[in-house]
């Protein structure tokens, strides 16, 4: 911005005085700083554009939601279950929870609007057996991310992989 | 290996000595086929706690011995307090397995990993067997939950 005191110190010719040093000086304070605030954006986030890669619990993740989906297609199609199958789709949304509290970044909720699986069909019998295949597979998935993981996710993922497997033993 | 591992499978031990001695006390209160679980499930404790004296042999720490008797937390003296004892106990030693599972890595955390869910598993079939509801936990062997 000029001002009066400006005009006044460009009239004056080129011989330096105080007011231009300083504002000199100041300019390049502020360049530098810019310059330093640039190389910090850079330092902390070399590549802006690109996004983090995703947790390396994300397969464990999208494996829970996938069993939630599972418990409610079986609920939907059998009510007498629910006694029994409440509590097991309870277990796997508490662990879903534990786990996106714990993952860096945090998992988008719109990654796992369920792909609405098949209905299911079949008699209780039926259900039940796909049920327990699924926990399987999905206790054995837990147990290898188990043994992969850092020693602060050891035991959250420990308890998810063994929790699946005790499902395992009440759906008969 | 870690000092706090070894302090971990000492308690791991030290839990399969006494869930060896329950089953060998409530194992008689059961009927045919549930005693033949805990006769399965006594076995089991037995290996455990024998690839646990190795283990801790090899790691030259000195491992707890058996007691000559444990007290049992409440009286157990019909079927029902036998089934009760028997999730008691799973669960105790689920317990001493998960805690030992952050300070292991690889195949020594899966060893862990694999003797907790047989006890969290294990626990879970005496609860069913007793009808309780439900029968799991969310997070077996935590403490609080």
């Amino acid at each position: 911005m000029r001002t009066r005191g400006n005009d006044h110190s460009w009239s004056a010719g080129s011989r330096p005085n105080r007011r231009r040093l300083l504002r000199a000086g100041a300019a390049t304070a502020a360049a530098g700083l810019a310059a330093t605030a640039l190389a910090g954006c850079d330092l902390l986030d070399p590549t802006p554009d690109t996004p983090p890669p995703p947790d390396a619990l994300m397969g464990l993740l999208a494996g829970t939601h996938a069993l939630v989906s599972a418990y409610d297609a079986a609920l939907a199609a059998d009510t007498t279950l629910s006694t029994l199958l409440t509590p097991l789709r309870e277990t796997h949304r508490v662990h879903a929870a534990a786990l996106d509290a714990i993952m860096s970044p945090r998992p988008s909720a719109s990654a796992f609007t369920a792909p609405t699986g098949a209905p299911v069909t079949g008699d209780r019998k039926a259900i039940l057996k796909s049920l327990r295949t699924a926990e399987v597979s999905a206790a054995k998935q837990a147990a290898e991310a188990c043994v992969a993981t850092t020693t602060s996710r050891a035991v959250l993922v420990g308890e998810i992989a063994a929790a699946r497997a005790t499902h395992v033993e009440v759906l008969v | 290996m870690s000092e706090k591992l070894a302090e971990r499978l000492q308690a791991a031990l030290s839990a399969e000595h006494s869930a060896i001695f329950a089953y060998a006390r409530l194992g008689v209160l059961l009927d045919k086929a549930a005693q033949k679980d805990a006769r399965i499930g006594e076995e089991m404790h037995r290996t455990r706690r024998d690839a646990l004296l190795v283990q801790l042999a090899e790691l030259k720490v000195a491992a707890p011995v058996a007691q000559a008797g444990y007290a049992l937390p409440f009286p157990v003296t019909d079927e029902a307090g036998a089934l009760k004892l028997a999730a008691y106990v799973e669960d105790g030693v689920a317990a001493t397995w998960r805690a030992a599972l952050a300070d292991a890595e690889g195949e020594v955390r899966r060893r862990i990993l694999v003797a907790y869910t047989d006890a969290a598993v294990r626990g879970t079939h005496w609860r069913r067997l007793a009808e309780v509801t439900p029968a799991t936990v969310p997070y077996p062997g935590r403490k609080t939950q």
